[in-house]
């Protein structure tokens, strides 16, 4: 697993959520903020809370070392990175 | 044959000193078996029975042992019994004996009989590997059955696979092997509680702290209180 990679991919989809959240918070339209709040709640706790997880995850196997890890634990963290790096597919491009 | 037998019994008496050394290795194995099956609710209890079969069959070597040198030290004491027509059987055994001994390190095996340069390495490797008294932590654990370990492997080198030690020395040495890796499992999940732990206090959102605060909670389930080591090695 190219954890750099991952590290990377994690900015951009950051950088791109966060962005989403900033044009979102510029509507003023009262019928539609409802909307603009649900969608920025489904952004946020959706996606970019689970993002931010994921690098601390990343954090904490780098800092503890993966051999330090329980199997059983680092086994779930390493499927929770490989969950998440299907978030992360795209950025590049937009 | 007297000068033989002098032989035979100075060989005898490093054999014995060499089993001691063996049940001694095998009585520190049981204390240290013991102490971990407390706190793992038994779950070594075939490394447990293994070693009682290792001790079982020490102490019959050492029996048989015994038995030879009291011929031996008899015939060197009194040389006339040599003569006698009842001691010929006893004879017989110690011919068997010093056949062995002409054989070589590998020679037949005799129960109650090694060759001295086997039996000094025996007694070396048991002073080589000096073992801590105090295991305060899991480290010490570990190294504890880690050398445990090295001691076997080094034991299995000695004894040809015919030898009815050899295979019960093998049986271990893999057995311990289970014992290391889930102390150094116990060992994981201390480091990674103190990691989890420190993350947590230092996450921005109480949604993440939460998520590493349940982990915690989980490893500290999994974790098992530090075995005592005994201080009497009274058997159960």
């Amino acid at each position: 697993m190219d954890i750099e990679e991952i590290q990377r991919r994690i900015a951009l989809a950051k950088e791109y959520h966060q962005a989403t959240l900033e044009q979102l918070d510029q509507i003023e339209s009262n019928h539609l903020s409802g909307q603009v709040r649900s969608l920025q709640h489904s952004i946020t706790h959706n996606i970019l809370r689970p993002i931010e997880r994921t690098e601390i995850l990343i954090d904490i196997i780098s800092t503890t070392g993966a051999d330090n890890i329980p199997s059983f634990l680092l086994e779930e963290w390493v499927f929770e990175l490989r969950r998440i790096q299907t978030l992360l597919e795209g950025y590049e491009h937009d | 044959m007297i000068e033989s037998i002098r032989t035979i019994s100075k060989a005898l008496g490093q054999t014995n000193h060499a089993f001691m050394c063996l049940k001694d290795l095998s009585d520190v194995l049981f204390s240290d078996l013991d102490s971990m099956n407390k706190s793992f609710s038994s779950s070594f209890q075939t490394q447990r029975i293994l070693n009682d079969q290792f001790r079982a069959q020490c102490s019959l070597q050492i029996h048989e042992n015994q038995k030879l040198m009291f011929v031996a030290t008899k015939i060197v004491s009194e040389p006339q019994l040599a003569e006698q027509e009842e001691i010929i059987p006893l004879l017989s055994n110690l011919a068997e004996l010093d056949a062995s001994l002409q054989d070589g390190e590998f020679g037949r095996p005799i129960p109650g009989f090694l060759h001295p340069k086997i039996a000094e390495i025996i007694i070396d490797v048991q002073y080589q590997f000096q073992r801590n008294s105090v295991l305060a932590s899991w480290d010490d654990w570990r190294t504890e059955f880690t050398l445990l370990q090295l001691q076997f492997q080094r034991l299995i080198e000695l004894f040809p696979i015919e030898h009815p030690v050899s295979s019960m020395l093998v049986s271990i040495h893999l057995s311990l092997d289970q014992i290391v890796e889930t102390i150094r499992e116990q060992i994981k999940i201390l480091h990674t509680i103190q990691a989890l732990t420190q993350h947590s206090s230092d996450v921005t959102h109480s949604e993440h702290a939460a998520y590493f605060r349940l982990h915690v909670l989980r490893l500290e389930d999994k974790l098992v209180t530090l075995p005592v080591r005994n201080q009497g090695d009274e058997e159960e």
